[in-house]
């Protein structure tokens, strides 16, 4: 079974693209509303992912273990994510903004990492706390499933894939090489 | 016929295989279906398909984005494999061109299979003549006809599925269909194909070790992505299907076995093997026929720790030969996003290539290539590279979904030619578990392979302008394939090679060394399926010798 996220994608995203931009940023409102009431740190941090990472829906469950995995990995990312739950914004990249003003850029883009890779620290300090849940998956959860699932039976892939959805890339997307070498690459 | 098995843990057949790869299990399927007694020994341990999908997916980003095919497979402590997420050391790579040479490979009951693509190319007739008709490298002593119909018989054994159209096909040379037709395509594979094949790049199916229907005891494939490193549901051939019916037809697989010494008679003849067990007791495994079938670089390393007082360079080793004329498909990577959303990840990891550099005069001066487009999906990467941008929220989910579906991964194989300085050595100050040598490498690509490199980069970039690609980057130092051929090579003189056109090693009338390690040639395509022929080939011969004994 492809896990339940990219079943109910689809229509979500399909739903999200109708979606006015305004009333976009008026659900962000709310939700940085929302912050002010809440109480307790799993909840204040749920809030804060739902920001950063773009999507509202996000599962609280993993929230609580990608929080648990964020304090076990260095001392400082628990000071630095309680400062990050005090700070108030109604969008990301204003919440960014005041994040990288206060020193903890890193910090949240820490969380959204986790979130969106699944893992959190890197190296031998590193915690899978996600595979399919990952958010990255999401992205193209109607057009591609995590790897080791499947959008359907025997040769699904000759269908069409769906529409692209986002602008094609631009030559201002240009950086520096990324990719390694050094990995095993065999074929 | 059953092995038998002595109170003391020794065993007596008539065939005895070490190692339970594709090679292996071949023989010793088509032996025990002989109504032969036969043996297989295998130094890894036998793994569980759903234990090791669990292991990838909790492997974490840095090692799945990073292609760490070997952290998820269980090892046998007393039989080390390579591993690079930390490198574990195991194989010391030494020359210029070293760094080249990270091979990844299970010892495990069915081998590398387990994570392979199943691409099952074969050589193409000029391969088998490179000498003669290209006045590089070596010639083998066989020629493609004398393969082809092993290349039949290999095909239907792994269930290929390839395209029946001649005009599809590299070779056409074929005296039988493919067991299924092509694989089909996906979108990505049909608009790569529509928009190089005009300028001669000539993008055609991967022939594929998988089905879109059943295939007797493998499910159709259902294009879960993940051939590598491991296919969730067993679509893929992978070895231990062939294990698992040379076991129903009789054979007896004794895992977490490492054989380290082989005994010889007055007329070398080989009379037994012996090995350590999982507590290290050793055992004595006595047999009329032997094979080594552990890869090109675990059998060259057992024969050379294997040397007795008549055979004191090695088992096999009068030529000097054991070890030596290693080969690669040298590899690199073209990266790039194209303008057209292109969702590559959609099916197997594999299905289309472009071959147009396959062959042509000139490959008397430097190497032809493969292009291949990987159809892994870029979900992974594109997550890596908009994460470093440092975006959130809508901005990065778009670009990464931006990265996933118009991001394109081009991998490249070119051909080596055999060398003998490219060789494996056993080493002096490091040892495994066992306290057996761990192998050496020294391995340096002359300039046959860069100025291949030389011409594919340029043919890169101007596909890439095809697709009015944007990041464009073709990767400069190279990179392993997995595709260790060459090191017991095959040939006419016992003077200069080590087995015969039956991969029958000249100095031991019972003794068979197939795999990749005969391979004189290299091609630049994966050489699994031609590794596969061989086997077959060998079972042949270890056949009629049998019957002959």
């Amino acid at each position: 079974m492809p896990n339940k996220d990219s079943v109910t994608l689809l229509p979500r995203r399909a739903v999200l693209a109708m979606v006015p931009a305004a009333a976009l940023c008026f659900w962000f409102r709310e939700t940085a509303l929302a912050a002010d009431s809440v109480t307790t740190p799993t909840d204040a941090f749920l809030l804060l992912s739902k920001l950063l990472t773009g999507f509202p829906d996000i599962n609280p469950e993993l929230a609580i273990r990608l929080r648990e995995a964020l304090l076990n990995v260095e001392s400082t990312t628990s000071q630095a994510i309680a400062r990050l739950i005090g700070l108030h914004a109604s969008d990301d990249s204003t919440l960014m903004m005041t994040a990288r003003d206060a020193g903890l850029g890193e910090a949240a883009l820490a969380v959204v990492g986790a979130w969106y890779t699944g893992t959190v620290g890197s190296d031998a300090h590193a915690e899978v706390v996600a595979y399919a849940d990952a958010l990255m998956y999401r992205t193209v959860a109607d057009g591609l499933a995590p790897p080791t699932y499947a959008l359907g039976g025997p040769a699904w892939w000759v269908s069409a894939p769906p529409p692209a959805g986002v602008s094609p890339p631009m030559a201002e997307h240009a950086q520096p090489g990324t990719q390694s070498t050094r990995g095993v690459k065999p074929s | 016929m059953s092995v038998r098995r002595f109170n003391n843990g020794d065993a007596d057949a008539d065939l005895v295989v070490v190692g339970s790869g594709v090679v292996g299990a071949l023989i010793a399927e088509q032996m025990a279906g002989a109504q032969r007694s036969v043996l297989i020994l295998e130094a890894g341990p036998r793994l569980d398909r759903a234990q090791v999908v669990e292991n990838w997916r909790n492997l974490n980003f840095q090692q799945r984005v990073g292609s760490d095919f070997q952290s998820l497979y269980p090892q046998s402590p007393l039989a080390t494999a390579p591993l690079e997420f930390p490198p574990n050391g195991y194989v010391l790579l030494t020359g210029k061109n070293g760094d080249s040479f990270h091979q990844g490979y299970i010892r495990a009951v069915g081998g590398t299979t387990w994570h392979w693509a199943a691409s099952c190319w074969r050589h193409l007739p000029v391969d088998f003549q490179m000498r003669a008709k290209y006045g590089v490298g070596r010639d083998w002593p066989i020629s493609y006809s004398d393969l082809e119909p092993y290349y039949c018989r290999a095909e239907e054994a792994m269930g290929v599925s390839g395209p029946n159209d001649p005009a599809l096909q590299s070779p056409t040379e074929r005296s039988r269909p493919y067991p299924n037709d092509m694989i089909p395509w996906a979108h990505g594979d049909t608009r790569v194909a529509e928009i190089v094949n005009p300028h001669g790049y000539r993008s055609v199916p991967i022939p594929q070790g998988r089905a879109v229907r059943p295939w007797k005891r493998r499910p159709a494939c259902c294009g879960n992505n993940n051939c590598q490193p491991i296919c969730p549901i067993g679509a893929m051939y992978n070895a231990i299907h062939t294990v698992q019916a040379a076991e129903a037809k009789g054979a007896t697989v004794l895992a977490e076995s490492v054989v380290y010494a082989i005994d010889t008679d007055a007329n070398n003849r080989v009379t037994a093997v012996r090995w350590y067990d999982r507590n290290r007791q050793s055992h004595r495994a006595t047999g009329r026929a032997f094979v080594i079938a552990c890869n090109a670089l675990e059998t060259p390393r057992l024969l050379l720790m294997a040397a007795n007082a008549q055979n004191p360079s090695g088992i096999a080793n009068r030529s000097d030969q054991v070890g030596r004329n290693l080969m690669d498909h040298s590899g690199f990577h073209c990266t790039f996003l194209a303008s057209d959303p292109l969702w590559l990840g959609r099916g197997p990891a594999q299905s289309s290539c472009l071959v147009g550099s396959r062959d042509g005069s000139f490959r008397s001066e430097y190497s032809a290539n493969k292009i291949i487009l990987n159809n892994i999906s870029r979900v992974g990467p594109a997550t890596q590279q908009a994460l470093k941008r440092g975006l959130t929220g809508t901005a990065l989910r778009d670009e990464i979904r931006r990265r996933t579906i118009h991001g394109v991964d081009l991998s490249i194989s070119l051909e080596p030619l055999p060398a003998p300085q490219n060789r494996l050595t056993l080493s002096k100050t490091r040892h495994d578990a066992l306290g057996l040598p761990c192998p050496d490498v020294n391995y340096e690509l002359d300039d046959y392979v860069h100025r291949g490199y030389d011409a594919a980069a340029q043919q890169l970039r101007h596909i890439g302008s095809l697709f009015n690609a944007v990041e464009f980057e073709v990767t400069t130092s190279l990179n392993a394939n997995n595709h260790m051929m060459g090191s017991t090579v095959m040939g006419f003189d016992p003077k200069d090679s080590v087995v015969d056109g039956d991969c029958r090693a000249h100095d031991h009338p019972n003794l068979w060394l197939p795999g990749g390690g005969p391979m004189p040639s290299a091609s630049v395509v994966n050489s699994t399926l031609t590794m596969a022929a061989l086997g077959l080939k060998c079972a042949d011969s270890v056949q009629r010798a049998l019957e002959h004994a």
